[in-house]
């Protein structure tokens, strides 16, 4: 068990420390463990010294929240071509999800390998959308063609 | 005047009653004596830091004892400012409390 008196001295701006200590070995003398410890606790806890370390700790992990939840691994891409858009979304240089034409690819037709994504059937009549990434997490494609109305 | 709070007043009404005599310790045992709830003694120590910095007590450091392990006390005595402050306090309250005039 840690001296009372020892942590609250650490705890305590040093101007304040001999009176504190002070009323804190008076009260030893005279109040239940419980209670002693109690308001060792409470010193401790509204002392000016570790409400400044909890909000720079607060400030810190705020701040790393921050940067995990703005991964700049994570981003969505939109694309176009004579075809319309198409939508890819990135975790670092894997593809997760894929939107064509406004309705989501089927995790079964978006296949990645080796710096390629192929978005089965995603070129219509011609058959497969295939995207070639690069390493700085660029992309390119062939054109699809434009989308034809069937004539009634 | 400074504007203070309900927890300040006890304090500052709990120093002035111990007359130039009050500290950490005293002032919160005669707190929990008067209002019969626990008080912690952190609050009262915060409450008498907020109190000094807006001039409302003054401490000066007094001498050491046994008891205390050879460590002195920190006095606290209420100023002019403090004990404005509660006649102000007081004043509100009796104006608040009077009964409103009856209009004929």
């Amino acid at each position: 068990m840690p001296d009372a008196l020892s942590l609250v001295a650490w705890v305590v701006d040093p101007d304040r420390r001999e009176e504190v200590l002070g009323d804190l070995c008076e009260l030893r003398a005279r109040e239940s463990v419980t209670a002693f410890w109690g308001d060792v606790l409470g010193v401790c806890l509204r002392a000016p010294r570790l409400r400044r370390w909890a909000g720079t700790a607060a400030a810190l992990l705020l701040l790393g929240v921050a940067v995990m939840a703005r991964d700049p691994r994570h981003r969505i891409v939109t694309a176009r071509d004579a075809a319309g858009a198409f939508v890819l979304e990135f975790d670092g240089l894997r593809v997760v999800r894929a939107t064509l034409d406004g309705a989501p690819v089927p995790a079964e037709r978006l296949v990645q390998e080796n710096g390629r994504v192929v978005i089965r059937g995603g070129a219509g009549n011609a058959g497969d959308l295939n995207i070639r990434l690069r390493p700085d997490g660029s992309f390119y494609w062939r054109s699809r063609a434009p989308q034809t109305l069937p004539t009634p | 005047m400074s504007r203070i709070g309900a927890f300040e007043e006890l304090v500052l009404l709990a120093a002035l009653g111990l007359d130039g005599s009050g500290y950490g310790v005293s002032i919160r045992d005669e707190l929990e004596a008067e209002t019969g709830e626990t008080i912690s003694l952190g609050a009262v120590y915060a409450t008498l830091d907020r109190l000094e910095r807006k001039g409302l007590v003054r401490s000066t450091i007094g001498l050491a004892t046994a008891e205390r392990g050879g460590r002195r006390k920190r006095i606290y005595r209420v100023s002019a400012a403090g004990a404005a402050s509660l006649r102000a306090m007081q004043r509100i309250r009796t104006q608040l409390g009077a009964p409103a005039p009856v209009r004929t």
